[in-house]
């Protein structure tokens, strides 16, 4: 067994050691560690603003059916005869996310009392997110506000969440500019409480080789541009389009989940729209 | 008493074997937890029905741990079908001839039922919709591809289709008849299910003195023809 275990810690060693030396990348380019955070946060400092409107106008809408799924995949929300739950949404800026939580949670369960934290190393990012909650009934003076948190936390240490606290991790989008991405997993894993569940959408790879050269096409060429001409700004878009071409594929990334320490369910991921993008899950055991 | 390994559950043990692989070598985590839910599930299946809840919180994991079972309900459901197939291995058989195996395997697997009590309703219920249909059905295939495996019949020809469309239409509705059921250990359940069989197989040789008379007129008919045109 703890063979078995060293094997498992060796193999992440390695993986980790190969992908994120004490350099790492941006996007093509490779940068020292401590510099791609400060790059990461350019680009979102820049795109803040107009984020979910360049997510309309590249992805045609499909992000806000991803979205939707991904929510109702999770199914989050208190159960009969449970507790409320704790919900902590990562990178989670711009707060779409943890309002389909929250909503879910109402019409499905019924649940008006589980808590939400919104969390995003992004000031900017974050201050969309108040913004928006402002015109909605979480609106910061009411009661159904209360449940509502925002810090601003980098996801690789998150000092303000205790051990065992959290039911649901959701990262959407966000994982890919992580700088130590194995780093942030373990962070998941120690707020999480056994059977908290780890849920992750993210960009993924095309499987079909056909639709892979279509859509390869269609986003280093598009996406860049439309960045250009729609908000003024293709060196952050550029970047966007890079760092989905390097990020793990499905299965790597399913490993890199299981070597944090989660259980996952079969193979433990979804494809979505042909693996363009992809849902992983996993589930925190006793320890 | 061993029979020789039966297929279906020789692919499902190369299965699981798979899955342990998967999950055991690779992760920190040594069991199996997604299985560990499901196992936990069954075991309160006749207090708490279909839901996972109960069987993660009486684990002493979260309430949202269920949500890494994508069909939920539907999931424990086809969990639980799978086992009660490949249970069917350990019925003792009476029977000599492979008709009264089959009737003795569906009566052990309708049997098997009476656990579930209120939630078999259910279970029908999902197991019809349309959402799930298409994983019912290779349940429901896998069950009577057994129970034809484990009767001996070892038959290849094109009654290799009918025999297992035929029977699991009679397992379906005799399922189906089940959840209205209320007769003592199930009683009314088991003659429907034995006058379904019965008629099956009188149609069965029915269709059989059909097809040869056919046949005899055929031949009969092209050697007239033949010794006309002469």
């Amino acid at each position: 067994m703890i063979f078995k275990q060293i094997r498992s810690v060796n193999a992440s060693a390695r993986l980790h050691s190969k992908l994120y030396s004490s350099t790492t990348h941006f996007g093509y380019r490779t940068v020292a560690q401590e510099e791609k955070e400060k790059l990461v946060r350019g680009v979102f400092s820049n795109v803040a603003e107009n984020y979910d409107y360049m997510n309309d106008a590249m992805s045609a809408g499909i992000h806000r059916l991803w979205k939707d799924h991904f929510v109702s995949k999770i199914d989050p929300g208190r159960r009969p005869g449970g507790n409320e739950l704790s919900f902590l949404d990562i990178a989670g800026g711009t707060g779409d996310i943890a309002y389909r939580i929250l909503e879910h949670a109402a019409k499905e369960h019924g649940d008006f009392e589980s808590k939400m934290i919104i969390s995003d190393i992004n000031p900017e990012m974050l201050g969309e997110g108040v913004k928006r909650f402002e015109n909605t009934k979480y609106h910061s003076k009411s009661r159904q506000g209360e449940r509502v948190s925002f810090k601003v936390q980098n996801a690789e240490v998150l000092d303000e969440i205790p051990d065992n606290s959290q039911d649901l991790y959701t990262v959407s989008f966000g994982i890919r500019n992580f700088t130590d991405i194995p780093k942030a997993l373990s962070t998941a894993h120690r707020v999480l409480k056994p059977g908290g569940v780890f849920a992750c959408l993210e960009f993924s790879k095309v499987t079909n080789p056909l639709l892979a050269q279509v859509y390869s096409t269609y986003s280093f060429n598009v996406i860049p541009l439309l960045g250009q001409v729609l908000v003024g700004d293709h060196d952050s878009y550029q970047y966007l389009v890079e760092s989905i071409d390097r990020f793990p594929d499905q299965e790597t990334f399913a490993q890199m989940i299981r070597d944090a320490g989660f259980a996952t369910n079969g193979a433990g991921y979804e494809n979505l729209t042909f693996g363009v993008a992809a849902i992983h899950t996993g589930v925190k055991p006793i320890v | 008493m061993i029979r020789a390994s039966p297929r279906f559950f020789t692919v499902r043990t190369v299965q699981a074997s798979l899955r342990s692989y998967a999950t055991a070598h690779t992760s920190k985590s040594e069991v199996d937890l997604p299985r560990q839910i499901l196992e936990r599930g069954l075991q309160l299946l006749p207090e708490h029905g279909w839901d996972l809840a109960p069987a993660t919180r009486s684990l002493g994991l979260s309430d949202q741990a269920a949500s890494i079972f994508p069909n939920g309900k539907f999931d424990l459901l086809q969990f639980y079908l799978q086992k009660q197939t490949a249970k069917l291995a350990s019925v003792q058989l009476k029977s000599s001839t492979p008709d009264g195996c089959v009737r003795e395997l569906v009566h052990a697997r309708l049997l098997a039922n009476a656990e579930l009590g209120p939630y078999l309703g259910e279970a029908v219920s999902m197991l019809m919709s349309p959402k799930y249909l298409p994983y019912s059905l290779e349940q429901l295939h896998n069950l009577v591809d057994e129970i034809w495996f484990l009767a001996g019949d070892k038959g290849h020809d094109a009654t290799w289709y009918t025999r297992r469309g035929s029977l699991a239409m009679i397992y379906a509705a005799s399922e189906s008849f089940m959840t209205r059921d209320n007769s003592p250990n199930f009683k009314h359940t088991l003659s429907f299910c034995d006058r379904q069989l019965n008629a099956w197989s009188r149609f069965e040789a029915a269709e059989e003195s059909v097809s040869e008379w056919f046949k005899f007129n055929a031949i009969a008919a092209f050697n007239v023809a033949k010794s006309l045109t002469r």
